[in-house]
């Protein structure tokens, strides 16, 4: 299967994206990033930065579903986070339907538009 | 004081793509390719500067700054600077001639932010691109994008600015051109200057070390901030803020993000400085009117997406 990263010019399919413990759902075009469709859904349970993949603002973990992935910072999402389903909304596409949940990091400084409670829950690991 | 460090010279940034990173600097931003190396490595410039290059982008696993170099009158001053670096206890490293292309030896130090500087005197001189400098046009007609016409200067944040304005005032011999305070008088932000331009370089206080900001890079007009603001529009480029203007400095400015997430700053105008200039100062209260001055708020993308 050709990638469709970057190329909007591709037939787009929508995928259902379920935020876990939130009353949030959102629609992603498989032709834009995480992100961006959250913006564009007008929901903000995760964290808007560079949409770039390096300031890690938008890191979250996938607990259900396929997506494809560009490269991202490794100060954010080691290889371990990675295997796990840890990401940055920002380099993956969905390729199915999405459970996610916000996982910002402990040490990132400051506002974290993510929930307090996925904060805290990240600062006891 | 002066004591022969000229201008903002160059800056490495760490990319995640290259070409996306290319596509952006070169096609977006208007800067004129000139040189790739072995390592990969590309190497730009705006079309005014004079110097060979002053971007340099390298491919890797995370975004941000390696470093950002400073030119000096000659190779005297910099071997001067160089042991007043040790002295005042910096960790310096001598990089040969050639590790850049076209670039003499530099001087790398370290810097109570976790910011790598370098000084040089060499570096190969291309002149101002497709107009020279003997009965020169206005400006070259095949600009593209932008037309950005030179790297300006980078806004850095880190721990402990105060350590880093001092070595840059007391070693290097900038100027202290603006400053933000809070109510203890503690120096929250400090824009240095080693020219006439508002600033040539930018701290401000944050926890995590050795963090980029913006770089920026210097427009003529207002107009050509707006035109940059429909660029960024037309490329549906990662926007942060703007078109706006800054209160600190008084530039007219648009921030947006390169591809790996770095942001990128356009501007116009701003102040300017003599060294008998006592340090513009904003209160940290009015920190939103510094920053923006028509918004007149943070947004909180400013004080904590970095790379
Ligand atoms: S928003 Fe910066 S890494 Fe995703
Ligand atoms: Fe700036």
């Amino acid at each position: 299967m050709s990638s469709q990263i970057g190329n909007p010019a591709v037939h787009a399919d929508m995928h259902q994206v379920h935020v876990q413990d939130e009353e949030v759902r959102f629609k992603a075009s498989s032709a834009v990033n995480l992100l961006v469709a959250m913006e564009q859904a007008r929901e903000s349970v995760i964290g808007i930065g560079c949409r770039g993949g390096g300031c890690g603002k938008c890191r979250i973990r996938v607990l259900d579903g396929d997506y494809e992935t560009k490269r991202m910072s490794r100060a954010w999402v080691t290889e371990e986070d990675e295997a796990q389903g840890i990401v940055l909304a920002c380099r993956i596409f969905a390729r199915s339907d999405l459970t996610i949940i916000a996982e910002p990091l402990p040490m990132a400084y400051g506002y974290q538009p993510g929930r307090p409670s996925s904060l805290k829950q990240a600062e006891l690991k | 004081m002066k004591k022969g460090v000229m201008r903002p010279g160059h800056i490495q940034l760490r990319v995640l793509d290259m070409e996306e990173a290319v596509a952006h600097y070169r096609d977006l931003l208007g800067l004129i390719e000139v040189d790739r190396d072995d390592q990969g490595r590309v190497y730009l410039k705006g079309w005014t500067e004079v110097d060979k290059f002053s971007v340099v982008l390298r491919e890797a696993d995370s975004a941000g700054m390696d470093f950002v170099g400073y030119k000096c009158v000659n190779e005297g001053v910099v071997e001067s600077l160089r042991q007043e670096l040790i002295e005042y206890g910096c960790k310096v490293e001598d990089i040969p001639a050639g590790e850049l292309n076209g670039c003499g030896r530099r001087v790398r130090f370290d810097s109570p932010t976790g910011h790598l500087f370098e000084i040089y005197a060499t570096k190969e001189q291309t002149g101002k691109w497709e107009v020279g400098n003997r009965n020169p046009e206005a400006w070259p007609r095949n600009l593209t994008g932008m037309k950005a016409t030179r790297f300006d200067h980078c806004l850095l944040y880190g721990p402990n600015i105060a350590g880093t304005i001092d070595l840059f005032r007391e070693v290097l011999g900038f100027d202290l051109a603006e400053q933000v305070l809070d109510g203890e008088g503690t120096r929250l932000a400090g824009f240095l200057t080693s020219s006439m331009k508002a600033h040539d370089v930018a701290f401000i206080e944050h926890p995590e070390p050795g963090k980029l900001h913006h770089a920026s890079f210097y427009l003529e007009t207002w107009e050509d901030v707006l035109r940059a603001a429909d660029l960024i529009s037309m490329t549906d480029t990662s926007i942060d803020i703007g078109p706006t203007r800054h209160g600190l400095t008084h530039g007219k400015t648009i921030y947006f993000f390169d591809p790996s997430g770095n942001r990128s700053e356009v501007f116009a105008g701003g102040d300017y400085h003599y060294p008998d200039h006592e340090p513009v100062t904003w209160d940290a209260e009015q920190l939103g009117k510094a920053i923006f001055y028509h918004d007149r708020v943070l947004n909180e993308r400013f004080l904590t997406v970095l790379t």
